[in-house]
C-alpha cells in the first residue's frame, strides 16, 4: 500500500509555510483540505504524532523529520527522537 | 583534453553554516573546510563534477533513479531550508554534462537525464564553503544512496571510472576536480539518533574502519565491505558512502595527500591530487 501522500504531505511541511500554519493551527481541518489521498490510518497516525505507526508504514525518515523540526502533530525534536528510537529494529519488511 | 587533476572528500552537514556563523573561522569545522578550499584553489579547477545522494528534496519517491546527471546552465539550492544559508545560484555547464551524460551511457551505464533541477544541502553546504565566490561551474552526478535498493559499491567505483574516461573524451584542456559528499556514519531523523537530539553517530567503528582503509588504498576491500546492510547500519545517510565511493574510482593515480577524520562525528576531509 502506498504512503506516498503522507510522505508528500511531510515533504510539504518544509516547504510550504501556508499548509505548515494551517496543521499547526487546525490539524484535522488541513488534513482534510490535503490535496493528496490520506488513509484513515495514516490520517490517525499523523493526528496522533505517531511516527512510530507512520515508520512502519513506510514513511521516509527524512521527510518524517520535518514534522518534529516543524513542531506539527504535537511534535519536537525530542519527542520525535523519542519514538523513532522506538523503532529501532522493530520495522518488519 | 580534459582532465582530473584532483579529487575531494567532504562532508555537507546541514547544520554546518550555523555552527560556524555562531563559532567563528577558527572552530575545527570552519578550519578543515578552509584547508580544502586553499588545495582546491591551487587546483586552479576549470569545472567540479560532484557525486551526490540527493534527500529526497531534487526528487521524490515517485520517480527515483539510481543514477542522474544534473544538466542546467545553472541552479540553485539549498532548497530544504538550511539555518544560517541563503538559497544562491551556482553556475553549471550544460554542454559538459551532456557529454558526461552520453559517454556515461555509451560505458554501459543508465543514468536519468536531469534538468531544471534545485538542490539540497549535500550540493549547496559543500560548494558554499569550498568555492564561496561560485566562480567555478560545478555539475552534480545524483547517486541514490538514501532509499533501498541502493546502486552496488562497485557500480558506483566503476561510475567514477567511466566519469573519468568521459572527462578525458572532452577535446579542451580543462581542469576538472572531483568532489564525493557525504557522511561515513550517521543517522538523521531516523531510529538511530542519540536521545533527543536530531541526529546520531550509530557505527564510529566503521566510519575508523573506511578511514583505514582509504589511508592504505585499499578500494577493493573498501567496496567489498560497503554493503547496503552495512552502509544503513551506519545511519540512514550511511549510503552517502556511495559518493565518496565514486570519486574514488575518478582519481587514477593521485595520490592521497591528507585526510582529516572527525570519527565522533562519523566523516571525513581529503585531498588527492
Amino acid at each position: 500500500m502506498s504512503i506516498l501522500s503522507v510522505n508528500r504531505l511531510c515533504r510539504d511541511v518544509m516547504r510550504d509555510l501556508t499548509l505548515r500554519k494551517r496543521l499547526q493551527d487546525d490539524p484535522a481541518g488541513a488534513l482534510s483540505a490535503y490535496p493528496h489521498p490520506l488513509t484513515d490510518a495514516e490520517r490517525a497516525a499523523l493526528l496522533g504524532g505517531d511516527v512510530g505507526m507512520l515508520y512502519r508504514m513506510g514513511g521516509n525518515t527524512f521527510l518524517m523529520g520535518y514534522l518534529g523540526r516543524y513542531k506539527v502533530f504535537g511534535l519536537d525534536t525530542a519527542s520525535y527522537s523519542e519514538r523513532m528510537r522506538a523503532m529501532n529494529e522493530k520495522k518488519a519488511g | 583534453m580534459a582532465s582530473i587533476v584532483g579529487a575531494i572528500g567532504v562532508p555537507h552537514n546541514p547544520n554546518f553554516p550555523a555552527l560556524i556563523a555562531r563559532e567563528g573561522p577558527e572552530c575545527e569545522t570552519a578550519r578543515l573546510f578552509a584547508g580544502l578550499r586553499a588545495e582546491l584553489a591551487a587546483l586552479q579547477p576549470d569545472l567540479i563534477v560532484m557525486f551526490d545522494t540527493d534527500h529526497l528534496n531534487t526528487f521524490f519517491l515517485d520517480n527515483l533513479p539510481i543514477f542522474g546527471v544534473g544538466v542546467a546552465d545553472e541552479f540553485s539550492g539549498p532548497n530544504d531550508d538550511v539555518p544560517a544559508m541563503k538559497r544562491y545560484t551556482a553556475p553549471s555547464h550544460a554542454a559538459f554534462a551532456n557529454h558526461l551524460l552520453s559517454a556515461v551511457v555509451r560505458a554501459d551505464f543508465d543514468p536519468a537525464l536531469v534538468q531544471d533541477f534545485e538542490v539540497d544541502h549535500s550540493v549547496s553546504v559543500p560548494l558554499n564553503f569550498l568555492t564561496p565566490d561560485l566562480r567555478v561551474p560545478s555539475i552534480p552526478i545524483f547517486i541514490n544512496g538514501h532509499v533501498p535498493p541502493l546502486p552496488k559499491a562497485a557500480r558506483c567505483f566503476a561510475l567514477g571510472e567511466a566519469v573519468r574516461r568521459a572527462v578525458e573524451s572532452w577535446p579542451e584542456p580543462l581542469r576538472v576536480v572531483t568532489i564525493g559528499s557525504g557522511s561515513f556514519s550517521l543517522d538523521v531523523h531516523g531510529t538511530k539518533t542519540n536521545p533527543g537530539q536530531p541526529s546520531g553517530v550509530p557505527a564510529p567503528e566503521w566510519a575508523a574502519r573506511i578511514l583505514q582503509l582509504i589511508e592504505r588504498d585499499q578500494f577493493s576491500d573498501l567496496i567489498a565491505e560497503s554493503t547496503q546492510e552495512q552502509m544503513l547500519r551506519a545511519g540512514n545517510v550511511g549510503g552517502e558512502l556511495l559518493n565518496w565511493i565514486a570519486m574514488l574510482g575518478t582519481i587514477n593515480g593521485h595520490a592521497l595527500q591528507w585526510i582529516k577524520p572527525e570519527v565522533k562525528h562519523g566523516h571525513a576531509y581529503a585531498i588527492w591530487r
